[in-house]
């Protein structure tokens, strides 16, 4: 038991299948990565100490609902880290939400939004991320701010365009530079690791 | 199109952050099925993104594994298990026969009604004769809308039957420049392979042309079949795989190629 070792198609055909321990070999692979994102999401809210029970809350309730939905995965659609990323981040602003957290589609006051803005530079050199600190200086600050609205923080483009006080169309061109400066980091960092 | 000018624009980096509109996340799609060079971007994009959230993990508290496991096991046990998705006979939900025939017995019973009124004014005086035969045509009319609806009412059951299946694909075919307006729908059914179709806005075909529906299979044109006037999902061939479906004005008969004009597309 645990040993057992899957593809990416294996374990998502174990999945379909219903196999326990197929979720078990999830959970040792995705679960951190997941839990982060959550948390990523978590901490742009204002901080309470219940936080990291929270977001286990939400960890618990996204692996419930890869296990209910992953006879919907469709891998032409996309890859199964994506769907699954994607089931983390919707899960934990819809719970955030519901916890009347204001998030999309509400404009934040200036108050709040100093303070979000405040607390994702503090999240941004968190230690526990080790691997963002390598990434600070690899990604303009500005590029980083907006790409974590966007992806972790349930910004559409135009609230963005709002928040950070810049031009639609900049938003759509910034975070194609950004992702382009992601890409060229991953890619010198996978070439250092091989 | 311009290929590189569409990778350049940023939609693709707007799918992959999830900030694409439902249009947009339509159209990227369509285009990835077509164009492999705009399916290569948009993986490397998906790659960034996904190394990005990788570099943000944390380990949860070590108990929580048995913790979510034991949960889901729980459930699983108790439940339907989420492979296996709950399947209905098509006929379950589908009881035209028994809604006609309630329909049928009660226009039967009002024919049988006057029927028998007029017979008895009949008797009493032939005068009445014409009424008789007002009351029968209007039998008639009532019982002709009676089975109109009932038709209605069976093909309706039909679509509920094709559209509530979970594993369909619903594919919206939208208008393309020569017919903006153009709609139609492609319900696709991976699991039994169906396909089914329903116009909702086409010009009409002119004399001696038909549209025809074409399934994109691997960048290739398959033909599905020719519409026919009507309303409600018609059944066409069925397909195992397809990435996009289509509709051209072609010959009354249909083209082995697709030759005439496309009027919607819709990628799945």
């Amino acid at each position: 038991m645990g040993t057992t070792k899957y593809t990416e198609e294996e374990l998502v055909t174990a999945l379909k299948n219903g196999e326990q321990s197929a979720l078990s070999f999830l959970y040792d692979n995705y679960s951190a990565a997941l839990f982060g994102v959550i948390m990523r999401i978590v901490e742009s809210q204002p901080p309470s100490p219940s936080d990291k029970e929270n977001a286990e809350d939400i960890l618990q309730d996204v692996f419930i609902k890869i296990w209910r939905n992953i006879s919907s995965y469709d891998k032409s659609k996309g890859k199964l880290y994506t769907w699954l990323i994607n089931i983390a981040r919707n899960t934990a602003i819809d719970s955030l939400r519901a916890k009347g957290h204001a998030f999309k589609n509400k404009i934040q006051s200036i108050d709040n939004s100093v303070r979000s803005i405040n607390k994702q530079y503090t999240t941004t050199i968190h230690p526990d991320h080790i691997g963002l600190k390598s990434l600070v200086g690899k990604m303009k600050p500005e590029y980083q701010q907006l790409i974590d609205k966007l992806y972790f923080e349930g910004y559409t483009q135009e609230e963005a365009a709002e928040e950070l006080k810049i031009p639609l169309g900049t938003v759509k061109t910034r975070a194609r530079s950004a992702i382009n400066q992601l890409r060229e980091y991953f890619k010198e960092k996978d070439a250092i690791i091989k | 199109m311009n290929i590189s000018e569409y990778i350049s624009s940023g939609i693709l980096e707007s799918y992959v952050l999830g900030v694409a509109t439902p249009e947009e996340m339509r159209e990227v799609e369509k285009y990835a099925s077509i164009y492999p060079e705009i399916k290569q971007e948009l993986e490397a994009i998906e790659m960034a993104m996904n190394s990005y959230a990788t570099e943000h993990r944390i380990e949860p508290s070590s108990h929580l594994k048995e913790k979510i496991l034991t949960k889901i096991a729980g459930e699983t046990n108790n439940t339907t298990p989420a492979n296996e998705p709950v399947v209905r006979s098509l006929n379950e939900y589908k009881k035209p026969s028994s809604t006609f025939s309630a329909w049928s017995i009660a226009a039967s019973f009002l024919f049988l009604i006057s029927a028998g009124i007029a017979m008895y004014f009949g008797m009493k005086s032939s005068r009445l004769n014409d009424s008789m035969n007002e009351m029968t045509k209007a039998n008639t009319t009532l019982s002709d809308s009676i089975k109109a609806i009932s038709s209605a009412i069976t093909q309706m059951h039909n679509d509920m039957d094709i559209l509530k299946d979970p594993t369909n694909k619903m594919v919206e075919l939208k208008g393309l420049k020569i017919a903006p307006e153009s709609k139609a729908m492609v319900c696709w059914r991976p699991a039994d392979k169906k396909v089914y179709v329903e116009i909702e806005k086409l010009p009409s075909a002119p004399q001696g042309m038909q549209y025809q529906l074409w399934a994109i299979v691997d960048g290739k044109p398959v033909s599905e079949g020719m519409l026919t006037a009507g309303s409600g999902f018609h059944p066409m061939k069925d397909v195992d795989n397809a990435q996009a479906f289509a509709i051209t004005l072609e010959k009354e008969g249909g083209s082995p190629t697709p030759k005439g004009d496309m009027y919607v597309m819709g990628a799945i």
